[in-house]
């Protein structure tokens, strides 16, 4: 009999042992930290690449906390987890404008210490109390060269856009209700004043979009699609992330181009996540962040508008002049309302898909 | 004739760990979502509700099982002759095509999903290659519509339905063949009343592995099927609810409707081809 007992506790033992030990989790993430580190959360690839060389590698240099990186692709419901859990893995998050409304309405992220940031410096959209904006980005009207070649009438507008005889070929819009239903009001003649007054007019927009959705190839729903659609020809016209078309078009030399005209620009903020246990580390990094003087490298690595109006005077002018927030550049743009989005965006989002769906 | 099969200390030993593995790690998450959809934090049904008064909803599971249905059949019809090929090809041959169907499975979905962008665009390489040859005068629309994603789904579903009915065709004594055509029967009787009915269970076995793992198949869909409505699967709406929105009562909600109806499924499928009694080949 006792031979049995130890040999079932035995074998329940190793069982469970192994089980635990090949999956890793013998530790919490938390404590495996070493002090003076911060992790930060953002969305790989290129993109961080840049951001390493602006902000993370010299703000090791500059104070010696050192610099953890992890990656994500903006799952609002990875952070609301790890809140919600107790077991915070990230201590500064580059979160989207909608992530940030969410987030702030349901307390997931700390305040912020203006104390140790000059708010003046920056433009009033990146200023919120529990987020500090990085850069702006922006959904643009691109197209590919192989559809309109030197000499040909280029789109201008999303009018033009809607304007299947006069700009024949494929399209390729966001699978997203946010940024295509600004789209489809302003394709219907609504000014960037009306737009949220009194809140998007979805009838309108739908209606608008019914427009022109036999001409829509493809929904996109990652950044890089349309630029690899445009690049390849397989698309005439796309609203696209306008810094991924950008360097397509400067760095790789791809034949596609796009207008900042009644581009749609939104902004992302680093958060801090509620129960951090680094908040000084990450508020340290964030304030490194905002600097002017930091902010300015990083549209040379990759071209998204700073949110630091001085950042402009501290960069090469001919590329300054390009970015989106650039004075010039900045006023054609719309900036989504993100609040109204977080109001309404549970039945958007389903009328949206039903819309999508309907044939 | 089943025996009546005593079970000892031993058996416990063993199946107890993987028992407990289960409940931990599978009985208990899925229960914990049917939890979730239906407390927010008091009783409440509104989120199953929701479902089922939105047409949204209804419209896109229905959506997914006829793509998971046609994907199911048009995976059948080419599984049954590359597995029917590597059974009867010599020793040598089979282990190499066993070894093809097998080595896709080791790469990751989305690298060949990405393979079949290449290949199926206007200015891919199928395309190119029809033009060259003037067989067609202008691209055919190959990807981002329902046939790019059958296309991407049977290759990647090709091994769960060609493997099984591998496993039960290699069973099937291949002395009956010789014993049949010595009775006088043609091919295609041998095949018809004698090879098939042996291989009902990995014909059965592969449509239950291919549909399921189809109807809520996300990524192949979502790359290859260009966002559009008539390719939009519930996957997808159930992801947008968990990752996106962080609505995680109506997200467990479908997943749990999701559920349900896999369960009915496999009900209805188990009353028409008896899967109890053809499980129970197996002991």
């Amino acid at each position: 009999m006792l031979k049995r007992v130890t040999s079932f506790i035995v074998l329940m033992f190793l069982f469970t042992a192994s089980v635990f030990i090949g999956s890793g989790c013998t530790k919490k993430e938390e404590s495996s930290r070493t002090a003076q580190e911060v992790v930060i959360c953002s969305f790989g690839g290129t993109f961080t690449d840049a951001q390493r060389t602006a902000y993370y590698t010299p703000f090791t240099k500059e104070t010696g906390i050192a610099v953890k990186e992890a990656e994500y692709n903006g799952e609002y419901g990875k952070i609301k987890a790890m809140v919600r859990s107790g077991n915070i893995a990230w201590d500064v998050v580059d979160a989207e404008t909608s992530a940030l409304v969410r987030g702030t309405k349901e307390g997931l992220f700390e305040p912020i210490d203006y104390s140790q940031i000059n708010s003046s410096e920056l433009l009033p959209e990146a200023v919120h109390k529990y987020g500090v904006g990085t850069d702006f980005y922006s959904v643009a009207l691109c197209w590919s060269n192989k559809f309109f070649p030197t000499g040909a009438a280029k789109p201008k507008s999303w009018k033009d856009f809607w304007d299947t005889k006069k700009f024949p070929g494929p399209r390729c819009l966001k699978k997203d209700p946010r940024f295509t239903l600004e789209i489809a009001l302003m394709a219907d003649g609504v000014p960037f004043d009306k737009i949220y007054s009194p809140g998007l007019d979805l009838d309108r927009a739908f209606k608008s979009l019914d427009k022109i959705k036999n001409s829509v190839k493809v929904w996109w729903s990652s950044g890089h699609q349309p630029i690899q659609l445009l690049s390849d020809g397989e698309i005439a016209m796309a609203a696209a992330f306008g810094a991924r078309i950008w360097i397509a078009k400067n760095k790789e030399n791809k034949p596609v181009d796009l207008t900042w005209n009644q581009g749609i620009m939104d902004a992302e903020y680093w958060v801090i996540p509620k129960g951090c246990k680094n908040k000084d580390l990450a508020m340290k990094f964030i304030a490194f962040a905002s600097q002017a003087k930091n902010q300015a490298k990083f549209p040379e690595l990759f071209p998204l508008g700073p949110t630091n109006k001085n950042a402009f005077k501290l960069m090469d002018q001919t590329l300054a002049k390009e970015m989106n927030t650039y004075p010039g550049n900045y006023e054609k743009h719309l900036i989504l309302n993100a609040e109204w989005w977080a109001e309404h965006e549970a039945e958007v989002t389903e009328r949206w898909n039903a819309w999508l769906v309907k044939n | 004739m089943k025996m009546k099969y005593r079970f000892t200390w031993w058996d416990i030993n063993i199946i107890l760990p993987a028992a407990i593995y289960f409940g931990v790690f599978f009985l208990y998450p899925v229960v914990k979502i049917l939890l979730t959809s239906l407390f927010s934090p008091q009783f409440t049904l509104e989120y199953y509700k929701h479902i089922f008064t939105r047409g949204l909803y209804l419209s896109v599971i229905w959506n997914s099982v006829e793509i998971a249905f046609w994907v199911t059949l048009v995976t059948l019809m080419v599984g049954f002759p590359i597995a029917y090929l590597i059974v009867h090809a010599p020793p040598k041959f089979e282990r190499y095509l066993l070894l093809l169907i097998v080595s896709s499975l080791w790469l990751s979905v989305l690298v060949r999903t990405y393979a079949w962008m290449v290949l199926l665009q206007n200015e891919g390489v199928i395309n190119k290659l029809l033009l060259s040859l003037g067989i067609i005068g202008s691209p055919l629309p190959l990807i981002y519509n329902r046939l790019g994603v059958f296309i991407g789904m049977l290759h990647v579903q090709l091994p769960f339905m060609v493997l099984p009915l591998y496993a039960i065709m290699k069973r099937i004594d291949p002395s009956l063949r010789a014993v049949a055509d010595s009775m006088g029967s043609t091919p295609g009787y041998y095949f018809v009343k004698i090879f098939l009915p042996q291989v009902k269970a990995g014909i059965i076995a592969g449509i239950l592995l291919v549909f399921i793992l189809s109807i809520g198949f996300f990524i192949t869909p979502a790359l290859l099927g260009g966002g559009r409505g008539d390719t939009m699967m519930i996957a997808m709406l159930i992801e947008e609810q968990i990752n996106t929105l962080a609505h995680w009562e109506f997200g467990t909600a479908l997943s749990a409707i999701l559920l349900i109806f896999i369960g009915v499924f496999l009900f209805i499928f188990n009353k028409l081809v008896h899967l109890d009694q053809i499980l129970g080949e197996f002991s």
